[in-house]
């Protein structure tokens, strides 16, 4: 089905043909799995959160009221189901203690090992971030979603979600201060 | 953070407008933010679109009878009161009392746990427009899977749910992806995403329990 339109997937699976389906989980499954993996700083939850929200999305088909932007509402999805497992978390496990703040003893990476290694430096450090911060981190600056579209998906201002992203720019400014 | 850096970062400026001495910094930023969308998995896993598809085949064999089933046998805490309907809190109210499970060995057909010392809380929500509500909250692990019903269509969703003594947050979900907080819940608690869940107190006195607002 590489020619299939999302459109025509979600048409096909509606009219019965289930297989299609796969077609809307071959295209974004990647980018759902970034995000759930970001927001939530572990592999693991992030696919389940990723199948979670493939099956909700495959149940609830027919209520998804644009075809065409079939991927921003399974993102949607996804990102409520982040939602849910951090909330979930936050009342399960006891917030370790903020690390230290994160440092590398050099200047700017110069080799790739370390560029892989500042890389899983700034991966720890968004995690330090609030949920809330690295949501808004997250779809900025990693899924590159403007300000007015993430005031549209999440239901916050614009100038609420501007006010997250300085916020953890700043933050990861402090735990990363060695890198810039 | 300077404040026309913060611009630039957010796309409302550009280079030139920034001073030479910040142009660099914004440059090492720009930087930084490679390495940040470059931070942590490309994509999925190898095996993941493979167990995608499985789940989803298994899904479609299930089919909505089972579906229906396991929601009947997994009931999970609904409460929901619409925004103007000052008197539906009351009816919950009316309802939650005889509802107590005063006799613990009662099988009032509700399985998936033990629903000793539970009270049976009704929940409304006004919600013409939905084409799904359910309910999410300390009860069921915030996930918005214990649905709400409305048969004749009138709008108005509802559903009974065992709830334990204690205090409980929880949210309304309104077509699955739309958090709503209870728009008559006496008392409500900042989520940590810009929302306020509401809070709901249940004590247990001597074989009985009561809402506390």
């Amino acid at each position: 089905m590489a020619d299939t339109s999302d459109a025509d997937a979600v048409r096909a699976v509606l009219d019965g043909d289930a297989d299609a389906f796969a077609h809307l989980v071959r295209q974004y499954k990647d980018v759902l799995f970034r995000y759930a993996e970001r927001m939530t700083g572990r592999p693991d939850e992030a696919a389940d959160i990723v199948q979670q929200a493939f099956i909700k999305g495959y149940r609830n088909l027919d209520r998804c009221r644009d075809p065409e932007r079939v991927g921003g509402w399974l993102f949607r999805i996804a990102v409520n189901l982040c939602k849910d497992q951090l909330k979930s978390r936050a009342r399960r496990e006891v917030r370790l203690e903020a690390s230290e703040p994160l440092r590398s003893d050099r200047g700017l990476p110069e080799t790739s090992a370390e560029r892989a290694e500042i890389r899983e430096e700034i991966y720890r450090a968004l995690q330090e971030l609030s949920d809330e911060q690295r949501e808004a981190f997250v779809l900025k600056h990693v899924e590159g979603w403007s300000y007015e579209e993430m005031a549209e998906k999440l239901d916050a201002s614009v100038s609420a979600l501007k006010m997250r992203v300085h916020r953890a720019r700043e933050q990861l400014q402090d735990l990363l201060q060695d890198y810039r | 953070m300077n404040q026309d850096l913060q611009k630039y970062l957010d796309g409302e400026i550009g280079l030139d407008a920034l001073p030479a001495e910040l142009q660099s910094e914004a440059r090492a930023w720009e930087a930084f933010l490679v390495d940040a969308r470059e931070a942590g998995a490309p994509g999925a896993p190898v095996g993941l679109e493979s167990r995608i598809l499985r789940g989803l085949e298994q899904e479609s064999r299930v089919g909505w009878w089972a579906r229906l089933t396991d929601w009947w046998l997994h009931p999970q805490p609904l409460r929901v009161r619409p925004a103007a309907w000052v008197a539906a809190a009351a009816i919950a109210g009316l309802l939650l009392v005889p509802l107590l499970t005063g006799d613990r060995s009662r099988d009032d057909g509700l399985a998936g746990g033990s629903t000793d010392g539970a009270v049976y809380v009704q929940f409304l929500l006004e919600a013409p427009h939905a084409s799904s509500v359910a309910i999410a909250g300390d009860f069921n692990s915030w996930l918005p899977d214990i649905g709400l019903v409305d048969p004749d269509g009138d709008g108005i969703w509802s559903g009974r749910v065992p709830l334990r003594p204690g205090v409980h947050e929880y949210m309304f979900v309104i077509d699955g992806t739309q958090w709503l907080s209870d728009p008559l819940a006496e008392r409500f608690k900042e989520d940590g995403f810009g929302h306020r869940n509401s809070v709901l107190a249940i004590t247990s006195g001597a074989g009985a329990a009561s809402l506390v607002p």
